[in-house]
């Protein structure tokens, strides 16, 4: 089911008041701030300082208050206009238009990734994939970090154990180990591992949703947002 | 947390997305296809012991009704009920016999005799008549919703946007896909009887001479108003 959105991002970051419109633009930056800065970094190529400063310069409020202004839900989602925003504020823009920093923002974790990102498979992404696959990935890391801090409660240890060794093993199917291995290693039947991934699972994907829920202004949004995440290639 | 690699990532979409059948007598099987409101996949009914399609939606809102359309047409070309419910998680979800075979569009290839192609025309045309007999409009027909199936049997699917002609929508809406939208069915408030053979003319045609109706552009604008003439010269033709 669709979370309810019950705060309008766009009405957030447009409001007079200081503490609303504070709280919408760090919703906003919490989720875009990485696929924004890869991005820059990848389609525009510039380097680590360069790319560094235009983010800051587009979650201090700079962007922020032009692209809410002019964005026309009628024509698109906010998504798709926010990429070919960053575009013309990359295109437009030096490196000496940055704003303040907000120190939030963990650009050292962000290059660290890219170094671990496979540039080959990147070159065969167009800018609009490249933008997409980033912003896929950030929802999911910021829903992990979610599920692990909900897990963190008590009895849910082994619920996290179980879905980190099996859903977080990368190296694909091949290296995942079989629910019978699991049974064995947590000492549980086979049908738990199943109940503790659905949990997982459940929680995850809610948690994901909650979280477009928060860059979201509509349901109608919501659900266009919901799709996009969760198409594969 | 490490960064997500990106074959974490897309087990994760596929895990998330899937349905969850948790105090089911389902089983999943495999995804079937995807579309705007919701999803179709393959599960395994314990209780019976065989396959079947499971169709869940994103939201709410239409699922009773798709299902009640679809469950009062009887007629082999369309695919039966089995019974509707709602996942753990709050999803709405129906079960339908699991059609097997492939979609119009992979089906009907240039080398596909023609008499094969008039079979299958004229069995979509059975079909939609019979809808149309009980009052039911299709109103997104096209290739990938036309099932070849097994034994011979041409079947349609996704009745998702179907509506019985004297219900009212709200004006303005406009349901379909514009590719293959006949002219008068924009906006939908005015869709009507007629609109529904040319769009299964145009599903028909454009795999039956194997290239897409030529009316594509103009489609595109048509939400605009209805369009007062069908410009007859523009449909495809089939080949003599």
């Amino acid at each position: 089911m669709f979370p309810s959105t019950h705060h309008s991002l766009l009405a957030g970051l447009q409001s007079p008041e200081t503490p609303v419109r504070q709280e919408a633009l760090d919703r906003f930056a919490e989720v875009y701030w990485k696929p924004a800065y890869k991005y820059i970094r990848l389609r525009w190529r510039r380097q680590p300082a360069d790319a560094e400063d235009l983010t800051q310069a587009l979650f201090a409020g700079l962007l922020v208050r032009d692209t809410v202004n002019r964005f026309d839900p009628a024509r698109g989602s906010f998504h798709n206009y926010l990429r070919v925003c960053i575009d013309n504020f990359a295109h437009n823009r030096t490196a000496s238009a940055a704003a303040r920093a907000i120190p939030s923002l963990d650009f050292a974790g962000a290059e660290a990734e890219l170094a671990l990102t496979s540039m080959t498979a990147m070159a065969t992404l167009t800018p609009e994939e490249i933008f997409h696959r980033e912003w896929q990935r950030q929802i999911f890391a910021l829903a992990l970090d979610d599920l692990r801090a909900l897990a963190a409660k008590p009895g849910k240890a082994a619920q996290w154990e179980v879905f980190e060794a099996y859903d977080l093993a990368s190296g694909g199917d091949e290296r995942r180990p079989s629910y019978g291995e699991l049974a064995a290693r947590y000492a549980v039947p086979a049908t738990q591992i199943t109940n503790y991934l659905a949990w997982a699972r459940r929680q995850l994907r809610e948690l994901t949703m909650a979280r477009l829920a928060g860059v979201t202004g509509s349901d109608r949004e919501l659900q266009a947002e919901t799709r996009r995440l969760f198409e594969g290639e | 947390m490490p960064p997500l690699p990106d074959s974490v990532l897309r087990h994760l979409q596929s895990v998330t997305a899937a349905p969850d059948l948790a105090g089911t007598p389902y089983e999943l099987r495999a995804p079937l296809g995807r579309g705007a409101m919701g999803a179709v996949y393959a599960v395994f009914d314990t209780r019976l012991g065989r396959e079947v399609a499971m169709k869940v939606l994103h939201t709410g809102g239409r699922i009773e009704q798709e299902a009640r359309i679809v469950a009062s047409l009887e007629h082999p070309g369309i695919v039966p009920v089995h019974e509707t419910g709602e996942l753990a998680d709050g999803q709405p979800y129906y079960t339908m016999r699991l059609v097997r075979g492939r979609s119009l569009d992979a089906y009907l290839t240039p080398e596909t005799p023609l008499s094969e192609r008039l079979r299958v025309f004229q069995k979509v045309c059975e079909t939609v008549a019979f809808a149309h007999s009980h009052g039911v409009l299709h109103r997104d027909l096209k290739p990938p919703n036309i099932m070849a199936g097994e034994c011979g049997g041409v079947v349609i699917l996704d009745w998702g946007i179907a509506r019985h002609t004297h219900t009212e929508e709200p004006p303005g809406v406009v349901a379909g896909t514009p590719r293959f939208m006949a002219p008068r069915s924009q906006p939908a408030s005015h869709a009507r009887r007629t609109s529904v053979p040319i769009s299964t003319r145009w599903a028909c045609c454009s795999r039956t001479v194997c290239r897409p109706p030529t009316l594509q552009r103009r489609s595109a604008r048509l939400p605009r108003g209805p369009a007062k003439t069908c410009p007859r010269n523009a449909m495809p033709m089939p080949p003599r």
